[in-house]
């Protein structure tokens, strides 16, 4: 049914929106109405979130449209404000022709900014008989030397106690160069959730995963500056998507000083030729290696493969790393060169296990039986098509993309211990593809 | 219904692994034969300890720990209970700690170790729980609880105990109030060592554990005693006689 009158200038059902609170009747400041519609927003919400976010919708009695509010070039009484976590989008009217509703703020919509599987910000993890444990309380700022930024994990737990501390010890541990003891300190994580870049998401439109996105970038911001002006050195590796939050992050902080921090790639999925700049900028440290991807890695090397040519010119930028750059940008090429080839070969097992592993889409029947042939055809090819197609799955210990610094044979041996045979490697990389 | 729910899966039947048809794992620690069944991992994260035969008397195999013992995992698994549409509900993950407390250990604590006495092992348990989470707790000293953020046994009394395949195990939960437990299982398995198999509870996406929506309290669960279940230690002819040398001490003052 079309919309009339005070409806149409809305956009929605007048008589949909109620009043917010007592409070806002308008005896103080301007009458707060909202949409009716939006309590599913609050769904799931601890009565304590909620509370909180309509102590917070009640203030925009006074600050509707003020100077710190977003307004809507195509409509001039429609605004967006960001209070606390939660998006608020209004419309403001001097007037209405509804006897019924005042003059004042109509709330039309509000994204309440909750992530699946953990929020974003700062977790201690420590280690203790053996094993790394995300401690509960969550500490104010970094206390160390040593942080990380995880990409793909199922859950914090994961990403704390499995995932980086490996990396971290390989990066930074090894060496006497660095500064710190990882095991007797811990590190902090900056927990970049993977909602944000996942299926299996609470998002429902791609704005408010973009919003999402920023908050967490703003948060590990401010965490940059914070430990910058504590003077303290930290050392991180930026695993995964954490390289995207991280690009965010640094294109907030206007090029403030950021020299004490000290940072390693791990399986990058942004291309980093973009983040390096910024980088630069912010004079950040890069460690010795500048980025580790496992040769089998597809998820990473796709990332960075068109771009040889500009990480070559944006590290040369950085002293000392101009043989690096000469290598990355090799590399690059290399992967370019082995990603079609790879497609070649695939092709050219017909319906093989290269063909079936690569796909996208689950091919049928035909395929799967074609898939031993070509995986006989050649033996180590295979088992690198396989490395290849394991970048996507959620057996971590077939994939790759969580481990950068294992070389091919490490990795198959990996896999093979998973499996307790290579041959049921193949078995079980299909069966997670195929289900 | 039936048909539909046994191929998609259900939340309040969560799926988990199978410990009756999988691999089994057999280690060596120095004539001590450990066994216990061993699924494929399905959590998404990845294994760096993998199980291996040892030299438990060797410290290099082991990490020195801050009060001077030594530690090392030799084992971790993780498991994904599924349920409606196949999709992971939550995690379970087993950590195996083997730990070693060498003379030297004993000289700075109390002199005297054979974790097969009653009251070593007890104290080294409360000890265990006190490094891992008095610290978060702010707890001075082991027996104190501080804050009491983490709930964990500070008193002997606090430990149950239970016979697994022939080996007595002592066995405990600790957890955050509201938070899903974790559980430990702890044996001596020399006069010198103790196996501390540590289960981590990891609800996904904010889901409550206790929450009626899943069976997930219950799975989870089933996954630790499974596990525990399918668990066998046949002891050294040297920790035998350790163990021997206690209960016949034990005899004899009784």
């Amino acid at each position: 049914m079309a919309l009339l009158g005070f409806s149409k200038l809305l956009g929605k059902d007048s008589q949909k929106f109620l009043p917010l609170d007592k409070q806002t009747n308008g005896a103080c400041g301007r009458p707060i109405y909202i949409d009716g519609s939006l309590d599913r927003k609050f769904r799931g919400l601890k009565l304590s979130q909620m509370t909180n976010i309509i102590e917070k919708l009640k203030t925009l009695g006074a600050s509707a449209g003020g100077a710190s509010s977003y307004s809507c070039v195509n409509d001039a009484s429609a605004h967006m404000t960001v209070i606390g976590k939660t998006r608020v989008t209004y419309k403001i009217f001097q007037s209405t022709n509804d006897s019924a509703k005042k003059a004042g703020v109509y709330i039309t919509d509000l994204d309440v900014d909750s992530y699946k599987g953990g929020s974003p910000g700062l977790y201690s993890v420590s280690e203790n008989r053996g094993r790394w444990e995300l401690n509960e309380k969550r500490p104010q700022s970094i206390r160390g030397h040593f942080a990380a930024i995880n990409g793909l994990c199922r859950d914090p737990e994961h990403a704390a106690a499995e995932i980086l501390p490996d990396m971290l010890d390989q990066a930074f541990n090894k060496n006497r160069k660095w500064e710190g003891d990882l095991k007797s300190e811990g590190f902090d994580m900056f927990f970049n959730p993977p909602s944000l870049y996942h299926k299996g998401l609470m998002w429902t439109t791609p704005k408010q995963k973009t919003y999402g996105k920023l908050y967490a970038a703003k948060l590990l911001k401010d965490e940059l500056i914070s430990s910058q002006r504590k003077n303290r050195k930290v050392q991180w590796v930026i695993h995964s998507d954490g390289a995207k939050l991280l690009d965010a992050a640094l294109n907030m902080t206007g090029g403030a000083d950021l020299s004490n921090h000290t940072m390693l790639f791990c399986s990058p999925t942004e291309d980093i030729s973009n983040i390096l700049p910024n980088m630069k900028r912010n004079k950040i440290g890069l460690h010795d290696d500048v980025m580790k991807i496992q040769d089998d890695d597809w998820k990473s090397k796709t990332a960075q493969m068109t771009s040889g040519g500009a990480i070559k010119k944006e590290l040369s930028k950085f002293p000392g790393f101009e043989d690096k750059a000469e290598l990355f940008r090799d590399s690059a090429h290399k992967s370019l060169k082995g990603y079609v080839d790879q497609f070649k070969g695939a092709a050219a097992m017909g319906a093989g296990v290269g063909t079936l592993l690569l796909a996208p889409a689950v091919p049928g029947a035909a395929a799967v039986g074609g898939a031993l042939w070509g995986a006989y055809d050649t033996w180590n090819k295979a088992k690198s098509i396989r490395n290849k197609a394991a970048t996507n799955l959620n057996t971590s210990s077939l994939n790759p993309h969580m481990q950068p610094f294992k070389s091919t044979d490490e990795m198959n041996l990996m896999a093979k211990k998973h499996s307790g045979s290579t041959l049921k490697t193949f078995v079980d990389v299909l069966k997670e593809k195929l289900i | 219904m039936g048909i539909l729910t046994a191929f998609l899966g259900s939340d309040l039947n969560l799926k988990r692994p199978d410990f009756k048809n999988s691999p089994v794992v057999s280690l060596d620690f120095s004539g001590t034969n450990i066994k216990f069944a061993d699924p494929a991992q399905t959590s998404m994260f990845p294994v760096q300890d993998w199980p291996n035969d040892l030299d438990i008397y060797d410290e290099r195999c082991y990490e020195k720990q801050r009060g001077g013992d030594f530690a090392k995992r030799f084992y971790v698994k993780g498991w994904d209970l599924t349920g409606a549409k196949r999709q992971a509900k939550a995690g379970v993950k087993v950590s195996g700690i083997l730990s070693f407390f060498s003379d030297e250990y004993a000289q700075t604590v109390k002199g005297y170790m054979n974790c097969f006495n009653s009251s070593c092992f007890s104290y080294e348990v409360l000890r265990f729980c006190h490094d891992v989470w008095g610290g978060q707790n702010e707890a001075k000293d082991v027996g104190d609880l501080g804050n009491g953020l983490f709930s964990y046994p500070v008193e002997s009394r606090e430990l149950m105990y239970k016979d697994i395949n022939g080996t007595v195990w002592c066995y405990f939960s600790f957890s955050v109030k509201g938070k899903a437990p974790k559980f430990i299982y702890a044996t001596a398995v020399s006069k010198y060592h103790i196996i501390f198999n540590e289960f981590t509870i990891t609800p996904y996406d904010d889901l409550d554990y206790f929450s009626p929506d899943t069976n997930l309290e219950v799975a989870a669960n089933g996954v630790v005693d499974d596990f525990m279940a399918h668990y066998v230690i046949n002891l050294s002819k040297t920790a035998e006689s350790e163990k021997a040398q206690v209960e016949s001490h034990l005899a004899e003052i009784t």
